[in-house]
């Protein structure tokens, strides 16, 4: 601190929003020197969100015409460890302590290596000057840089040129820009809103659900707030991750296994009105929240609490085991029952070949017999029938038949007519659906057997905590 | 005046100290030096060494002469400004192009791995006398060298860190439980 003072200041100014607030935390002269103000805090606490260490990886979101891609994949594990800065309370909080808008619209999203914002994070805009002065350079700034955008809208609106029309209905459409364009929408707009951004907590203290938004749902005394959609193999993994052993992905059906990536849940942060911390609606006992939305609290006749907040109000763990175990049960009978369908997907197909003398099969009348004789045909039709373990062997072997008939006894022509679709996908993987059915009835018999499996669960694991 | 004149360079200071020979035009670096030659005569600085009165060690007196002619055929702050009277421009907006092109010589020499090996074996002590001996003698791009190098080594490092590398005395001290407390706090409250 013997240097000169236009040394020192030229020194602070080469410096990054995170070291310039630890030197200032270093001594009096060096805090009474730099004397940061609210705005620099702000700046410590973005940078630091683009750390690796601090606030996991900077998600990327590629936009093109009709698209939307991001990295990380977009799964629950790929951004357990993202966090983002709230500007309320000053904290790095995960990402789920958000909404949606918080983290997916551009002017609040991570800025990406090379844009405006990332470099702000390389290089403090600190000057010597008084803080209020301070204050009106940074606006002044922000202002400079807002005008600058609006330039460059302008002359990308001037010299936009349309693409040409299609000369045919059905040629697809040009795209309207180029990646060019995208690449310096992306460079000059994201995250340019990152200080306005407030996590949930913040905005529950602030008020904001009386002022409602599309995403805020629940009532003030109850907040839920609309978080984003995840894909989960199945409901049951969605509320109780971790909780059965997952069934591996090569003994799953050609037809499930898509279902992995594609079937998105939407998740839902709410606040426990009694002990006030945030957690996943699963917490709440909520199970088919993605159908129906969240239920109105006042409509209940408890109020929704917490799976331990239930426990310590009404101290009777065997209702909420009870309770808990019934959920579990029923997210698992939801795809038992979806297993059960496509199980006896394709009986009524088999006996409409054999029928009638249009039927393809209709001269095997003596093999129709042998195949589908004494099964409840029409119960089979409507899909009404409950297949019992037991009763699978006879299936299988009904089946197996049904296969050496078709690829031994039937000519081609008629092979390939029947052999179909949906239709062959069952009679290829029909061993697999009934291993997946017979693994979703153990399942459910080990839920049954052990009343307290879920609760002890959910005490040890606390899986909904935010 | 000769361009390839050696000038003599002395701290008068510590009588032990050493006599540096630079070339004139490594010293024309110094704003100092520039004006010192431009009141005394030739035959007056070839007797005389030009003293330097800052308490500084003659290793940081011969590093501040390496580097000044290594980069001697760096342009110099003063032609700078000559170049701008010339043009009749300010350093208004006007000659925005000028300052630029000027602004990436510079940021070639902070660039320049040469740079990173002269930095390289210095300590914290022999940084604060180049620091000053920069200073004293007004030699602008070593200034920024240097403040440039604080600001790249103090980055990213903790604060206790910070204050062994700048020896600063912590005033703002805590105890390793309150220390431990503290970061407690800040994993539960943080990353929750």
């Amino acid at each position: 601190m013997q240097l000169p003072p236009e040394i020192l200041h030229h020194t602070v100014r080469q410096l990054d929003p995170i070291s310039l607030i630890a030197l200032s935390q270093t001594s009096r002269a060096w805090r009474a020197l730099i004397n940061p103000i609210h705005h620099d805090f702000v700046q410590r606490l973005l940078a630091l969100e683009l750390q690796p260490e601090h606030g996991g990886i900077v998600p990327r979101f590629t936009e093109r015409e009709g698209s939307f891609s991001f990295t990380p994949p977009w799964t629950i594990n790929g951004w357990k460890a993202i966090n983002y800065a709230c500007c309320g309370c000053m904290k790095l909080r995960t990402h789920m302590m958000f909404d949606n808008h918080a983290i997916l619209r551009r002017p609040y999203r991570k800025p990406p290596p090379g844009s405006v914002e990332a470099g702000k994070a390389a290089l403090t805009d600190w000057e010597p000057v008084e803080p209020s002065a301070r204050w009106r350079l940074v606006q002044k700034r922000a202002a400079q840089e807002e005008q600058e955008r609006r330039r460059w809208v302008k002359m990308a609106r001037r010299s936009y040129k349309p693409p040409a029309v299609p000369a045919h209905p059905f040629e697809r459409q040009p795209p309207t820009h180029d990646d060019a364009y995208y690449q310096e929408v992306e460079r000059l707009f994201t995250g340019t809103s990152r200080q306005k951004r407030r996590c949930i907590e913040c905005r529950r203290l602030r008020g904001d659900w009386s002022r409602g938004s599309l995403s805020l749902r629940g009532s003030e005394e109850f907040p839920v707030v609309v978080s984003r959609q995840f894909p989960f193999p199945s409901l049951w993994e969605r509320h109780f991750p971790g909780l059965l052993e997952p069934l591996p992905a090569d003994k799953y059906p050609r037809r499930w296994r898509g279902y992995g990536e594609s079937a998105k849940y939407t998740l839902y942060a709410a606040c426990c009105p009694s002990c006030n911390t945030w957690q996943e609606s699963s917490a709440f006992r909520q199970w088919i929240l993605h159908r129906r939305g969240f239920p109105d609290p006042q409509q209940p006749v408890r109020p929704l609490l917490c799976n331990r907040c239930h426990l310590d109000t009404y101290q009777d763990s065997a209702l909420l085991a009870q309770e808990l175990t019934n959920g579990a049960m029923m997210t698992v009978d939801l795809q038992r029952r979806h297993a059960l369908s496509c199980l006896i997907f394709g009986w009524p197909f088999i006996e409409q070949d054999f029928l009638g003398v249009k039927g393809p099969l209709s001269k095997y009348q003596a093999v129709r017999d042998e195949i589908l004789g004494g099964l409840p045909l029409a119960e089979l039709r409507e899909a009404k029938v409950v297949l019992k373990l037991e009763e699978l062997p006879d299936y299988r072997r009904r089946l197996q038949r049904y296969r050496e008939f078709i690829s031994k006894e039937v000519d081609e022509k008629t092979r390939a007519e029947i052999m179909q679709s949906w239709f062959k996908l069952w009679v290829e993987d029909y061993e697999l659906i009934e291993g997946m059915y017979r693994w979703l009835n153990e399942q459910t018999a080990k839920l049954a057997a052990d009343p307290y499996l879920v609760l002890n669960y959910v005490l040890e694991k606390g899986p909904y905590r935010i | 005046m000769a361009a390839n004149q050696t000038l003599r360079l002395q701290n008068m200071l510590n009588p032990e100290s050493r006599v540096f020979e630079v070339d004139r035009v490594a010293a024309e670096h110094s704003t100092v030096i520039r004006t010192i030659l431009e009141h005394f005569d030739e035959s007056y600085l070839a007797e005389n060494a030009i003293p330097i009165l800052i308490d500084v060690s003659d290793d940081a007196l011969a590093k501040v002469c390496e580097w000044v002619t290594h980069w001697k055929d760096l342009p110099k702050a003063a032609d700078v400004v000559a170049d701008y009277s010339k043009q009749g421009g300010t350093h208004g907006t006007a000659n925005k192009a000028e300052e630029t092109e000027e602004e990436g010589t510079e940021n070639d020499v902070i660039d320049s791995p040469w740079n990173v090996v002269f930095f390289s074996g210095v300590d914290a002590k022999m940084l604060y006398e180049i620091l000053i001996t920069a200073n004293y003698l007004d030699i602008k791009p070593l200034c920024n060298l240097c403040c440039e190098f604080i600001a790249t080594i103090i980055r990213d490092k903790p604060i206790e860190e910070v204050c062994n590398i700048l020896c600063i005395d912590m005033e703002f001290t805590i105890t390793p439980e309150q220390g431990a407390a503290i970061r407690d706090k800040i994993i539960r409250d943080y990353y929750r």
